[in-house]
């Protein structure tokens, strides 16, 4: 559904992505991980069509973004990190933006505001406070019923209980046709919500696989503080132990993840040994 | 689905912009028909006031608003938060570019015309009200003159709607700037090809000041020039820069936001 080939781009002189190769299929919820300035935020904006690749070929969803074609526009919803909202209630904005996307489900969106704790006649957006915003862009996003969910550090603003629900709507709203692409650095907000991954480190994919891909090939293990096994590849020390990641042998039972410390031993190797 | 242009998508596209924009211009329009009011109110104390005055007023605020309007009518894809909401919205280029089109032309005509025409009104019951004036409204029916001014608000739009998807910022000042740049420019072209053919075809053909035949030719001339004048900013300068204007618009991407 989204194929990216030897994308390049650049502002001004500063290379963000350098000959970047993606492809992402329908019904997965993919965590774009990296650094920052990784160049992930420049991904979503290029795959929207926000800003037009230099070099390197693009089709999402049979479509080229750049062309920004009414078709392609009206099944991509994109929330990007900043973002402004216009000086009317939710009742009038849904009103007047529902319509410019065919998919939208009033039922669902109705759904997602109460699951948020928001109202249809409540005070105007413009004066809701940043996670409110942020709340309402996600229901109004996730009730649009378009093939591409972009979400630019979705968890922002959100408290704790948001947080937590902003994972449960999420995960069922996902429908088998649609791709959701969450782009954040807070690893810990996404675990039990993205599969697969993709890291991204200083303009180039270096992974992209499902969390099953990569528990067959690697084991995380907690062991005492001491010496590092010789066959550790990456080690972290967490309180009173040190987690390391090792290649998993036969025998070895499939181990947990934690995406933490996934996403720091894949930025240390820059990629998976394989 | 047409991809470029869609009648619901852009009625849609009107009743976005109108609701979004609504409480500015009801305003906006308050404001300016409370101060036709009020002038009139301090001036009618003796006479109506003359429907040439409300000819005046319609003048200025036509060109006024307008210029003002129209250079700031593609803000929100000059700013960093709202350029977003205007390139992710599902229309057309063309559409977003057209509903924009139509308001500062269209659009602000009818109610510069509405405003004017009710301040005309209610001024005119008040002054009869107060002073037993008879009614004096302002005659948008006057073709010939209403007509003029919407031409000569017309020969302006395209140069600061062009400045206002161009510039990002400062766009009145930037779009007066270019034009006085422009203008320069062609008054140097414009002399030297003067000098050129005018001076030098004088001396060569040892003109006199007096040659009658010489001034026929050049008043049959300058009927000839007026005329490619009026083709050129009615129609030649106006396409061109409200097509620059499209393909302005056509290739925004969110990092021209300021």
């Amino acid at each position: 559904m989204i194929s990216i080939k030897n994308l390049n781009f650049s502002y001004d002189k500063k290379k963000v992505l350098n000959k970047l190769d993606l492809n992402l299929k329908k019904g997965n919820i993919y965590g774009l991980l990296g650094r920052n300035g990784a160049g992930k935020t420049t991904l979503l904006k290029l795959i929207s069509g926000e800003l037009f690749q230099q070099k390197g070929s693009m089709q999402v969803m049979s479509h080229n973004p750049a062309n920004r074609t009414p078709s392609f526009l009206s099944d991509i919803f994109y929330i990007p990190e900043e973002f402004s909202l216009p000086a009317m209630t939710i009742q009038h904005y849904v009103k007047l933006t529902s319509p410019f996307y065919p998919g939208f489900n009033e039922i669902r969106f109705e759904k997602n505001l109460r699951e948020f704790e928001l109202s249809r006649k409540g005070e105007k957006l413009s004066k809701m406070s940043y996670g409110q915003k942020k709340k309402f862009l996600l229901a109004f996003g996730l009730a649009a019923g378009t093939s591409l969910l972009l979400l630019d550090e979705p968890t922002n603003g959100l408290d704790i209980p948001s947080k937590t629900q902003f994972r449960r709507t999420v995960a069922s709203a996902l429908g088998e046709n649609q791709i959701f692409l969450i782009s954040t650095h807070q690893v810990r907000d996404m675990e039990n919500l993205i599969d697969p991954l993709i890291i991204i480190n200083d303009g180039e994919i270096c992974l992209n696989a499902s969390l099953e891909q990569i528990s067959q090939e690697y084991v995380m293990e907690q062991i005492p503080k001491g010496d590092i096994p010789p066959e550790a590849l990456y080690c972290e020390s967490v309180p009173g132990a040190q987690i390391i990641i090792r290649r998993r042998l036969p025998g070895d039972e499939e181990s947990a993840m934690d995406m933490e410390i996934l996403f720091n031993f894949i930025i240390s190797t820059r990629g998976l040994n394989r | 689905m047409n991809q470029y242009l869609n009648t619901k998508r852009l009625l849609r596209l009107c009743r976005k912009d109108y609701y979004t924009t609504r409480r500015q211009i009801i305003l906006a329009a308050a404001t300016i028909g409370a101060f036709i009011f009020l002038i009139g109110l301090i001036g009618g104390k003796d006479r109506p006031v003359s429907p040439s005055s409300y000819n005046s007023y319609f003048t200025i605020i036509l060109y006024l608003g307008g210029i003002i309007t129209t250079a700031a009518i593609f803000k929100d894809r000059h700013d960093r938060d709202s350029i977003h909401n205007w390139l992710m919205l599902p229309a057309s280029t063309l559409e977003k570019y057209l509903v924009r089109f139509l308001f500062s032309t269209v659009g602000l005509i009818l109610i510069t015309l509405i405003t004017v025409w009710l301040s005309s009104f209610i001024t005119s019951l008040a002054l009869f009200l107060l002073y037993g004036h008879s009614f004096s409204l302002f005659n948008f029916t006057d073709k010939r003159d209403i007509w003029l001014i919407i031409q000569g608000y017309l020969a302006l739009h395209p140069f600061f709607f062009l400045g206002a998807a161009w510039f990002r910022k400062n766009q009145i000042i930037k779009t007066l700037l270019t034009l006085f740049i422009i203008q320069i420019i062609l008054s140097f072209i414009g002399g030297g090809l003067g000098y050129m053919f005018l001076i030098r075809f004088a001396m060569e053909n040892e003109f006199y000041m007096t040659d009658q035949t010489f001034f026929n030719d050049i008043m049959i001339s300058g009927k000839n020039i007026a005329l490619m004048a009026r083709i050129l900013f009615q129609l030649i300068i106006p396409v061109c820069c409200w097509t620059t204007a499209y393909f302005k618009l056509k290739k925004a991407e969110v990092k021209d936001g300021i």
